[in-house]
């Protein structure tokens, strides 16, 4: 008798402890947002439309499209309103072939502009500043604090490991090179897991985010000495996919689709699965402090490709191509 | 359902060769089919698609560059 009512005491004393042990790394503590929609005219304006938007940048005041399809940037207010595009196809200064990567910095933009395998400066309203030549295709590209522009570029995989980011004087002359690339003999499995996201910390630092395999943001100082990684809680889960590829299993685990930083927080936008299995954009994007913390979510109504953070503002691409402006509320 | 799948797939691989691969009779020689090489690819991540789906329009451009090669 005595021994029948002792065991469903301590399940029950149990059940208290497992329950009120928050689960590891405290994410009962992760704050919920979600993304307000702010009504602009950028879907109503024709210019607006892009063909293959790959980076977005904003400064002060205006915020910049990179439309590798036109060969182009496009500039809107931040009210909404379109200003004007910036270069054209070709090869001559403030023109571009496929442009890549953007930043808007202290009044200028810093392009990497892909084809023409070089880096242009411009300012804002899109006159040659400078530039230099790279010996290779560059992808994306930071402006570091005393002139140093960080760029780095998607290695093909013939020539096995190589750095993927470098950086340069405004002069051109290479500085240093970080961030080796991944080189298991997979050439299209390697590709992926060198894609990756380059954020300038603002303090002449330098962040680089593997999109998948790796929940350590790389840090570098203006040096290119490594920093202390950020290091990603567990809450923050990976999304496993299997790629078609010959072999053994090509497993990738997604770690995000795009990230922005603005002061201490870094937003990574969490990829997510499609309808039909593949993994894709998603609507999350969750706010990591430098310090690695998680600190919460924020929820957009919509699916999102890119994201460029800027106080509560976010501006981003969302699935049909189309620059949007969010506010962060409460849930 | 298969069928469709495999149909769509392979009108897929097809749409991208003649898309976003230059043909081999433009290339004079190998160069030109790495660099032509480079646009496919750059082109796979820029259209920003799923990775499934860019997993197969990287493996063509790889046999593209198989072809180009073969041809220059």
């Amino acid at each position: 008798m005595k021994r029948t009512m002792v065991r469903p005491a301590a399940f029950a004393l149990a059940a208290v402890i497992v329950a009120a042990v928050p689960p590891s790394g405290g994410s009962a503590d992760i704050r919920r947002f979600t993304a307000l929609d702010v009504k602009t005219d950028f879907r109503t304006d024709a210019e607006a439309a892009f063909g293959r938007p790959v980076s977005i940048s904003h400064d002060t005041d205006a915020i910049y499209v990179v439309d590798a399809e036109a060969h182009e940037v496009r500039a809107f207010s931040k009210a909404g309103v379109f200003l004007g595009t910036l270069g054209r196809k070709g090869q001559g200064p403030g023109e571009f072939d496929t442009p890549a990567g953007l930043d808007a910095r202290d009044g200028r933009l810093f392009v990497a502009d892909r084809f023409n395998s070089r880096v242009q400066i411009l300012d804002k309203a899109g006159k040659y500043l400078g530039g230099f030549k790279v010996p290779f295709d560059p992808d994306q590209i930071r402006a570091l604090s005393e002139g140093k522009i960080a760029v780095s570029h998607l290695p093909l995989g013939f020539r096995g490991s190589e750095p993927m980011v470098h950086c340069y004087s405004e002069a051109g002359k290479l500085l240093w090179e970080a961030m080796p690339s991944c080189s298991s003999g997979e050439r299209t499995y390697d590709a992926f897991r060198n894609l990756h996201v380059m954020l300038g910390g603002g303090r002449g630092d330098l962040y680089v985010v593997r999109k998948s395999d790796d929940n350590a943001i790389r840090r570098f100082d203006g040096t290119g000495s490594a920093l202390a990684p950020i290091v990603v809680p567990p809450e923050y889960a990976f999304k496993s996919i299997t790629l078609p590829l010959p072999g053994p299993n090509r497993v990738l685990k997604a770690f995000c689709w795009d990230a922005a930083i603005d002061g201490d927080r870094i937003g990574l936008l969490a990829p997510d699965y499609t309808e039909d299995g593949d993994i894709g954009p998603g609507r999350r994007v969750y706010l990591v402090g430098r310090g690695g913390s998680l600190d919460g979510f924020i929820e957009f109504p919509v699916v999102v490709r890119k994201i460029d953070l800027d106080g509560d503002a976010i501006y981003a691409i969302d699935d049909n191509y189309n620059l949007r402006v969010f506010r962060t509320g409460p849930r | 359902m298969k069928k469709s799948v495999a149909l769509a797939l392979a009108g897929l691989v097809v749409f991208t060769v003649v898309c976003f691969f230059p043909g081999a009779a433009e290339a004079r020689n190998s160069a030109d089919c790495y660099g032509n090489h480079s646009v496919c690819r750059a082109n796979a991540f820029n259209l920003d698609m799923g990775w499934f789906r860019t997993s197969l329009y990287l493996t063509v451009c790889d046999v593209g560059l198989g072809r180009c090669l073969l041809l220059a």
